[in-house]
């Protein structure tokens, strides 16, 4: 028997690092979702992955019971990786903090582009390219 | 102690805008975020104003026209997971019939009754159901069952309502609080329960069952066909579909003999030969 979807949510969490209080308590109580079950179960599904955020769709149903899916790491996050730093520019205009090499930036649209809205690998890089420039990161052959 | 309020701002917007927007967040924002439609939600204990003042920054760098509302609240922060537990609604898996206290049990089901409590085990969770189904697969009534990890003694409480003689461990003190209140609970009655692992065990048993995680259960390998009986089943789960093969390896001098996949979770089956 199909079970009957209640709702679907999307968050993002730093990886292997779910815990009860806000601000995944909120999003998971105000649901229904046992909430220590999920975090057990994502944290043990994430935590090869710790140092990276990772978007995870949640979805509930009638019975409270539960599924998610973890995607790929945010853009930024597999950016940052790339360029070797930590955090992106807070003025990315005049104050430059990091490059990556083309190379590197096919390879995070290859990895990014099940989850962003569109198939086309020119597109994909495109975004890629822009939250690049809004970290203050270059782009180089 | 908790902090007795956290902020709360959403940040409503376009909705194919919701992807790039949460990607900025996150670059400046440590902790978790929530993405609707059309929508972004940033929640915190601490100060989270930086947040909005940094989007409207870079929304102001974009394309000012466009139309984005900022809602800044501070909300209560309750006790999320008591507030879990009070929404919970019962569960069906095979025969068994798993219900909080504030529930009536059926009368044509094996009942098992639960206030969800901090320990693992409400049989919402794939691992623990697909356990639940073998159990009432596998375990005879008089058979010696030894469930390792209790959590909340869900899994031996099940194989003690189908007349299974129990014994329980977990290494978490809560657990074994947890899993006593649960047969309290339930009028159940098991043979002993240690805190500690399954090193402890005293004696060989028909079935020994553990939802652990499979990391653990290749570290407790041994320990775990050490405490089966020659003929004996083991029944593994909380296994990661991706992390099959560590356990596999680790009991590949046992024989496979039952296997289920349900959301990515893997639960084995193996007789110790």
């Amino acid at each position: 028997m199909a079970k009957k979807e209640s709702s679907r949510f999307k968050l993002i969490i730093p990886a292997g690092s779910a815990n009860p209080s806000p601000p995944v308590g909120p999003a998971l109580g105000q649901r229904g979702v046992n909430i220590m079950e999920f975090c057990k179960a994502f944290n043990e599904k994430t935590k090869e992955s710790m140092g990276f955020r990772i978007p995870v769709e949640i979805i509930v149903y009638t019975d409270k019971s539960f599924t998610f899916i973890t995607k790929q790491p945010p853009a930024t996050d597999l950016i940052k990786k790339a360029a070797g730093i930590k955090s992106g520019s807070s003025n990315p205009i005049t104050t430059k903090v990091g490059k990556i090499t083309k190379a590197q930036l096919a390879e995070i649209v290859e990895k990014k582009i099940a989850d962003l809205n569109t198939d086309d690998k020119e597109m994909a890089a495109k975004i890629i390219a822009g939250g690049c420039r809004s970290m203050g990161i270059d782009i180089v052959d | 102690m908790e902090n007795s309020t956290y902020n709360e701002l959403t940040i409503t917007l376009p909705s194919s805008m919701v992807e790039f927007v949460a990607d900025y967040v996150v670059n400046i924002f440590d902790d978790a975020i929530e993405m609707g439609e059309g929508e972004i939600i940033v929640r915190s204990q601490n100060d989270i104003s930086y947040v909005q003042e940094s989007v409207e920054a870079l929304m102001m760098q974009l394309d000012n026209t466009m139309k984005v509302e900022y809602k800044m609240q501070t909300k209560a922060n309750e006790d999320w997971i008591g507030a879990y537990q009070n929404s919970i609604e019962p569960i069906e898996v095979g025969s068994f019939y798993i219900y909080p206290s504030w529930y009536e049990g059926k009368e044509d089901k094996i009942n098992i009754k639960i206030d969800p409590a901090l320990a693992f085990g409400s049989g919402h969770h794939a691992t623990t159901a697909s356990c639940l189904s073998f159990i009432e697969k596998y375990v005879k009534p008089q058979d010696s069952v030894l469930d390792v990890g209790c959590g909340s003694g869900i899994l031996a409480l099940a194989a003690n309502k189908l007349g299974a003689i129990v014994d329980l461990c977990d290494t978490d003190p809560l657990s074994v609080t947890s899993a006593k209140e649960n047969f309290e609970l339930n009028n159940g009655e098991f043979n002993s329960i240690w805190e500690g692992s399954v090193n402890k065990a005293q004696k060989e048993y028909d079935k020994v069952i553990a939802n652990i995680i499979a990391d653990v259960l290749k570290l407790i390998s041994s320990d775990i066909k050490k405490a089966t009986r020659k003929g004996g089943i083991i029944l593994l789960s909380g296994i990661l579909d991706k992390k099959e093969s560590i356990v596999s390896k680790a009991f590949e001098d046992m024989k496979l003999i039952d296997k289920k996949l349900q959301d990515e979770w893997v639960t084995l089956v193996y007789e110790k030969i």
